[in-house]
């Protein structure tokens, strides 16, 4: 009787071993593949960059859709797996950051049909994988895990609040190649590939424009879930007042973009170093 | 049958003498005619630019075909050969082809890559045509270089980049602003320079326009003229930071724009960017505004240098339009020889049978009556013997026709079966 209920003991731990690690293989595989496309991705956009092949272009975009699509599968393993959307290890945090930027990416191309944006994003999204590998694999975060409806909803909307300063970024650095070409009188060459400045600006603005809320949202949803799993809407600590900081960076550009007409290549470089500041911000923030 | 060309371009004639031999496009049907006797009736185009005269033909006999042509601009146009005979240049055959890709895709013209020179080849291949001026070759030559001029121009980057002052300058206002459509123009100076930028600023679709200019009259003058407004220049800060784009090219001997009044418009403006192209000599604008931030000043030696520039990034993709055309002048010289592979079999098959007739009609003669069995005995045996005596050197020609020895043994069958009498 004992060595029945043994033996079917051993056989239900070996179907879930079995379970765990066709698990682990199919996000294995699932994380490579899209690491494959993202790489190559980024090649075909910047050899788009240096062609100016139309062909090129939709290779970038094709790989770069198949990449999205594997990774967006990649995370639902995940989830199937946590039983949660988020992971509490730094592999998790860098794989969904890279997702949201990619997400980012698709509908800022979408809608701008600026062509050379894929060679700045894609790169970003590659080295947020990629980061993410090079870590310790079990190196854990202080976020406990995702049960909590409101600590998810927190997190997602902080991770495509960045995702969305990751585009002013960009847009920032090409707004500053062009400016840079222009001034020194040399519309040629590589600043011939990028759009106007005009487009520019107003891409900073837009992205600023959505990073903001979500990045408001994140905080009160953080502040929420903070409150019913530690009695407290802001607790002050180490990991907490990164974010206030950061928060309080981005209302600034906005407010100074929306009111006193900063704009241009001062507009520029505030968004890329407030990307900067941001990001260090979170990981301060993440990982205490 | 040969390709050939006839011409003189702006490479080497002078322009007067262009003039002289120039052909109206209007009555291009009347010298097509007269050319008929010049090429013994064989195709032929006349191509008349402002830049070049060229006539095309396919001609039966290689000999005297150059000279032909030339005599022809001669009696045409009442010039004696000798005075023109020093800058003309003749091509046939492959070179022939060569030079209409060339022509067509712009690599010959004067500025490399002008979008023009389709459109006229087009114009005199197409009176031609209808004029019954040419038939299979010089259609298939020059649909081709037709489609040759669109790869080229797609393939690479020869079209691209301005390489005039006033639309080098349109070109920029398009690298800082998205839409012209709402932006508005400044026009310093009511002279010609700015004239011709403001108008290429307008058909890209600006839509505002100021006239500013020291006398009111003039600058009204030239505002309803292009549709926009007059504004007197003493009145300046008042409306400077509503320009997007400013065009300046007065004549005054100082600044009329200075760094401070750069400064306060930006303040009005809430820093949108300004682009200020200075083109008079001497300069109206400060140049050290070109530092403030959200300001590009571009004078008129920096338009010249962008132009420099576009004209030499022109050059290198030309290099890469020769290539283009090198594949496909060898692509059409083998699409030509397979095409005479076939009336050539049928030619000597023709050859042969009209002999085994006369044969067979001599030996029947003779013999006088026989059994209708014998006597098709005997003509099955003379079809066999022909059938296998040109068997293998047909089989061996249109192989060779797949490849570039085509034409020789093409030739050689001609002269040896002595096809062409």
């Amino acid at each position: 009787m004992t060595g029945e209920l043994v033996a079917q003991q051993v056989m239900a731990d070996q179907s879930g071993l079995i379970a765990v690690e066709s698990f682990r293989v199919m996000h294995v595989i699932l994380d490579n593949l899209a690491l494959f496309c993202y790489i190559l991705s980024t090649l075909f956009h910047w050899l788009f960059m240096a062609s100016r092949k139309r062909m090129l272009l939709l290779w970038a975009l094709g790989a770069a859709c198949v990449g999205f699509v594997v990774h967006t599968g990649y995370l639902s393993v995940e989830v199937s797996r946590a039983g949660s959307l988020f992971i509490s290890e730094v592999h998790g945090a860098t794989a969904f950051f890279s997702w949201t930027v990619m997400l980012v990416y698709l509908v800022a191309e979408a809608l701008t049909r600026i062509r050379v944006l894929g060679s700045f994003l894609v790169p970003i999204a590659l080295l947020a994988l990629l980061m993410g590998l090079a870590l310790p694999p079990d190196a854990a975060l202080l976020v406990p895990p995702l049960t909590s409806f409101w600590l998810t909803t927190h997190i997602v909307l902080a991770f495509l609040g960045n995702a969305a300063f990751a585009l002013t970024f960009c847009g920032g650095l090409m707004y500053l190649i062009q400016d840079r070409y222009l001034k020194a009188k040399q519309p040629g060459g590589f600043a011939a590939r990028l759009p106007s400045l005009e487009i520019l600006d107003r891409l900073n603005f837009w992205a600023l424009a959505f990073g903001v809320p979500l990045l408001t949202q994140g905080l009160v949803t953080g502040a929420i879930w903070a409150r019913y799993a530690r009695g407290s809407f802001w607790i002050w600590e180490r990991t907490t007042w990164p974010l206030i900081v950061m928060w309080g960076v981005y209302m600034l550009l906005f407010i100074g973009r929306w009111y006193l007409g900063w704009r241009g290549r001062r507009a520029a470089v505030a968004v890329m170093a407030g990307f900067c500041a941001v990001s260090l911000g979170y990981l301060l923030h993440a990982l205490g | 049958m040969h390709i050939i060309v006839a011409g003189l371009s702006h490479k080497a004639a002078p322009v007067e003498l262009r003039e002289r031999l120039h052909f109206p496009a209007a009555q291009l049907e009347e010298p097509l005619e007269k050319l008929a006797q010049y090429t013994e009736g064989g195709e032929r185009v006349i191509l008349s630019t402002c830049n070049r005269v060229e006539l095309y033909g396919h001609i039966q006999h290689l000999a005297h075909g150059g000279t032909r042509l030339q005599q022809f601009l001669s009696d045409y146009h009442g010039i004696p050969v000798e005075l023109f005979k020093p800058y003309v240049y003749i091509h046939h055959g492959e070179e022939a082809l060569r030079h209409l890709f060339r022509v067509v895709s712009s690599l010959d013209s004067l500025v490399v890559g002008e979008a023009q020179i389709m459109a006229q080849v087009k114009e005199a291949f197409a009176i031609a045509r209808r004029a019954n001026a040419t038939g299979s070759v010089l259609n298939q030559a020059f649909e081709r270089a037709f489609a040759v001029a669109k790869r080229v121009r797609t393939e690479t980057r020869i079209g691209e980049h301005a390489v005039s002052i006033s639309y080098a300058a349109v070109e920029l206002a398009k690298k800082i602003f998205q839409d012209l459509a709402a932006k508005t123009v400044l026009v310093i100076g009511a002279g010609e320079m700015s004239e011709l930028t403001a108008r290429h600023l307008i058909s890209h679709g600006v839509s505002q326009l100021l006239v500013a200019n020291r006398t009111l009259d003039r600058a009204v003058d030239l505002a309803s003229r292009l549709q926009g407004q007059g504004v007197p220049l003493a009145d300046l800060p008042t409306y400077l930071h509503k320009a997007d784009i400013v065009v300046s090219s007065t004549g005054a001997a100082d600044l009329v724009i200075s760094k401070a009044d750069v400064q306060s418009a930006l303040k009005l403006r809430k820093n949108r960017p300004i682009f200020f192209i200075d083109i008079a000599v001497p300069r109206d604008i400060d140049p050290t505004v070109n530092a403030l931030d959200n300001v590009y000043l571009y004078d008129i030696d920096d338009l010249q240098h962008v132009v420099e520039e576009n004209l030499k990034t022109r050059q290198r993709e030309a290099a890469l339009g020769e290539a283009i055309i090198a594949r496909e002048v060898e692509d059409l010289l083998a699409w030509f020889d397979q095409q005479q592979v076939v009336p050539a079999v049928i030619h000597l098959r023709r050859k042969a049978e009209t002999i085994r007739n006369q044969e067979l009609g001599k030996l029947f003669a003779k013999l006088g009556q026989l059994p209708a069995h014998e006597r098709a005995a005997i003509e099955a045996m003379a079809s066999s013997i022909i059938n296998k005596l040109l068997h293998a050197p047909i089989v061996r020609l249109k192989q060779e026709s797949q490849s570039k020895g085509g034409t020789r043994y093409m030739q050689a069958l001609r002269d040896l079966f002595s096809l062409d009498e």
